[in-house]
């Protein structure tokens, strides 16, 4: 049944493409490839925008077929469970990397000292109630809230594009290209947006228009990040060593405003900001319960959101509690586990289904 | 699980969760959060022979007193800053607060050592913010000076960092954050400044100094009852680094020359010091910079070389003279309006060369133009900077077009 209309899907995409990217990453990015760091951002955004128009592709191609219905009718039964068990992975790894940095944006910025064990129960229950609803509810409030989101991005972008000077970012591969290519290597989890879309498929109601939105929206998302990242990574070019996880676009205006003067009303956009992170999380939790349930074989049901509740909690609020630990384990072995099958789900389907597709037509 | 039945566990769960968040044992029985912090607005680092001392001005927030606020001179040594910085806590038995810390003050005795390890310690730790300002004390220890300034501004909870981001914005001071000295330290110019601040006791009409207040370690100032007063003896002078350590004090029509080069300096007094026109004598000339555009272009043909476009608007507050040497001396207005352009034009000239010629000597690249150099045309640079030091070569060229209102 189709749930989300094409413009919902659209503004969850921007949301989805618009929050992880923007808040830690480009200061790690920095710390790693040093002021070339810019050129892993774009390279990683092309590679996600294939991505993307590959999965709207097949949502478009296949209007009323479920990811799930429609990998175990490809694949088989027993090997179609293993890819929604991987891309259950990859969205509980998503949703531990997302809980941790609103965890480190909070303790950065704010408060310094935070009970989070008992302070993220509120956002828990809040992914608990909407996952019990329909995509569509998640696809209204993106409906409502990206023009908002994408109010205060450019706020923001205006508050600090007069700081930043991009001939800091010059000369270009000063240290050759091997440190973007480990770069490009470290940070995959931090997107795969394209594999997250591809879970709407069959819950779209499409028209020839999804590829045409699906562009237009990334797009947009994507020349924020990309903004937004350039700046920072301007900012902080010469220094990319004393910077540390948890060093965001939020220090940057601080910096920029000269706000331990003015206080922090930048933090009011920010805040409204944050709403692409809680919703992109409420995303990948709702598809999370989904797709445990497909696996697992029974309803979902609440045994099976409380069990996913429950692993998450344990995950970001005690083995993960360390901030460097979260990101050795996002950066390290982890990413070759659980993102190869999302990754390259789309493209795989695509052209190995195009065939079958035009027989059929 | 009925619609109405899930919502009334909701709204149950929120209220157990708002009920525990209210009656924490922390949150009945704490303080305030506000009056449980060390909430330094400035602190002073100075060198010592066992290692640092940190002085700091603590802002005490105090409802009891009818919202006045406390301020508190406090100072710790210890082997490291970050030393000093814990020592600072257990002294005033509170949790240190630097979120606030707008102001860092280098002491005098930093003489011939590098501040860039405590400075990037400041930073990398998180303890202070990249956009604090810093200052130099020529003639003080930062505690002295951190002391003094205390006594110039009680209104503001920054005081000074405040009193110098005014002055930067609206009179031409040349200032720089905690970030901009890393940066500039960390490009291949390895050279940046801060600007000089002496501050001394305010001297009664009979020329001598007020007496002063109390144990200076740990004086309490408020807004009404200042045991001694203090003012700015200087402000506009600025002195160069190299590699972290202080190698000179720049004059002031150098320091100019400085501030002439930084985009940011939009606004200020300007002063022509001697204007000839129509072979008539006017004298000094003053006038309110208005507006500025600064570029530079760098290029690398035969040697390497900068070309600096400046542009500048001005409103001239002498008006009279001029009216004057028109009506009475029958000086042209043609004439007076090409005189005064190319004073200006070469008094901001001059002031520029000064600089460039004196941080030549000394090979200190605090303007940046090397490394601009260095960023665009960067394959040249470095065949030149293997075998020679490319800033003492840099040619300059200038472009400078005043514009009078």
């Amino acid at each position: 049944m189709n749930e989300v209309s094409l413009k919902q899907y659209a503004a969850l995409l921007f949301m989805t493409s618009v929050s992880v990217k923007m808040f830690m990453l480009p200061a790690l990015m920095l710390r790693m490839v040093g002021k070339t760091a810019f050129v892993l951002t774009v390279v990683y955004i092309l590679l996600d925008l294939v991505g993307v128009v590959m999965s709207a592709m097949l949502i478009r191609r296949h209007p009323r077929e479920t990811i799930f219905a429609y990998l175990e009718a490809r694949l088989g039964k027993i090997a179609g469970k293993f890819v929604c068990a991987m891309l259950a992975l990859f969205l509980a790894a998503k949703c531990v990397l997302m809980i941790s940095e609103i965890k480190m944006f909070f303790t950065v910025t704010m408060y310094e000292e935070i009970a989070w064990p008992v302070m993220v129960i509120p956002l828990f229950v809040l992914m608990i109630s909407v996952s019990r609803k329909r995509l569509r509810a998640l696809g209204r409030t993106a409906e409502l809230l990206s023009p908002v989101v994408l109010a205060c991005t450019l706020i923001l972008f205006a508050l600090l594009a007069g700081d930043s000077k991009l001939v800091k970012l010059l000369p270009l591969f000063e240290n050759g290209v091997s440190p973007v290519l480990e770069g490009l290597a470290a940070f995959p989890m931090w997107f795969g947006d394209g594999a997250i879309m591809l879970l709407f498929m069959g819950k779209v109601k499409c028209n020839e228009k999804a590829v045409k939105a699906s562009v237009i929206s990334y797009c947009t998302a994507s020349v924020l990040v990309i903004a937004f990242s350039t700046m920072l990574q301007a900012t902080y070019a010469d220094i990319s060593t004393l910077i540390d996880y948890g060093n965001n676009v939020s220090n940057m205006t601080q910096f920029s405003l000269s706000a331990q003067d003015y206080g922090r009303f930048d933090l009011l956009f920010f805040c409204v900001w944050m709403f692409s992170v809680l919703i992109t999380l409420c995303t990948s939790f709702t598809f999370l319960t989904r797709i445990t349930a497909s696996v697992t074989g029974r309803r979902r049901s609440y045994p099976i959101i409380m069990a996913c509740v429950l692993v998450l909690y344990v995950l970001s609020s005690f083995v993960f509690s360390n901030d460097n630990v979260v990101y050795v384990t996002m950066t390290g072995v982890l990413k070759y586990i659980v993102c190869p099958v999302p990754m390259l789900l789309a493209p795989t389907l695509l052209i190995t289904g195009g065939r079958k597709h035009r027989e059929k037509n | 699980m009925k619609k109405t039945k899930l919502l009334s566990v909701y709204k149950i769960a929120l209220l157990i969760f708002a009920l525990t968040l209210v009656l924490m044992p922390k949150n009945v029985t704490a303080m305030p959060e506000i009056e449980t912090k060390l909430l330094l607005t400035a602190i002073g680092i100075d060198k010592t022979e066992s290692g640092y001392t940190v002085s700091a001005t603590d802002v005490m927030p105090a409802e009891s007193q009818d919202g006045t606020l406390r301020r508190l001179s406090v100072r710790a040594e210890g082997s490291s800053v970050s030393e000093c910085l814990n020592k600072l806590s257990v002294k005033m038995g509170k949790k240190l607060e630097l979120g606030l810390c707008g102001l860092v003050a280098i002491g005098n005795t930093y003489e011939g050592e590098s501040v860039l390890p405590d400075l990037r310690y400041l930073l990398s730790s998180g303890r202070i913010i990249s956009g604090a300002y810093l200052v130099y004390c020529p003639s003080d220890s930062a505690s002295e000076m951190l002391e003094k300034a205390n006594e110039l501004s009680a209104a503001s909870s920054n005081g000074l960092a405040n009193l110098l981001e005014h002055n930067a914005v609206e009179n031409n001071t040349k200032l720089i954050t905690l970030l901009k000295f890393l940066s500039d330290s960390a490009s291949v110019t390895k050279s940046s400044f801060m600007p000089c601040v002496e501050i001394v006791e305010k001297k009664p009409r009979g020329g001598e100094a007020m007496p002063s207040g109390d144990d200076p370690g740990q004086s309490e100032l408020t807004g009404e009852n200042k045991q001694k007063e203090t003012e700015i003896e200087s402000l506009s002078e600025v002195a160069l680094f190299k590699e972290g350590k202080k190698l000179m004090r720049l004059s002031e029509a150098q320091t100019r020359g400085l501030t002439w080069l930084d985009e940011r300096s939009t606004h200020g007094l300007v002063t022509l010091n001697e204007l000839y026109a129509g072979g008539e004598y006017v004298g000094e000339l003053h006038a309110k910079l208005t507006d500025k555009k600064l570029s530079f272009k760098p290029s690398f043909k035969s040697s390497p070389s900068i070309r600096v476009k400046l542009s500048v608007r001005l409103s001239l507050e002498d008006r009279h003279k001029l009216t004057e040497l028109h009506y009475r001396n029958g000086v042209s207005e043609g004439e007076l309006s090409s005189s005064m352009l190319t004073g200006f034009e070469n008094q901001i000239k001059n002031e520029i060369q000064t600089l460039i010629d004196c941080t030549k000597d000394i090979d200190c690249d605090a303007v940046g133009l090397t490394d601009l150099l260095y960023r665009t045309r960067n394959k040249k640079y470095k065949e030149l900077a293997r075998h020679l030091s490319v800033y003492p070569m840099l040619e300059i060229s200038y472009d400078i077009s005043v514009k009078i209102n």
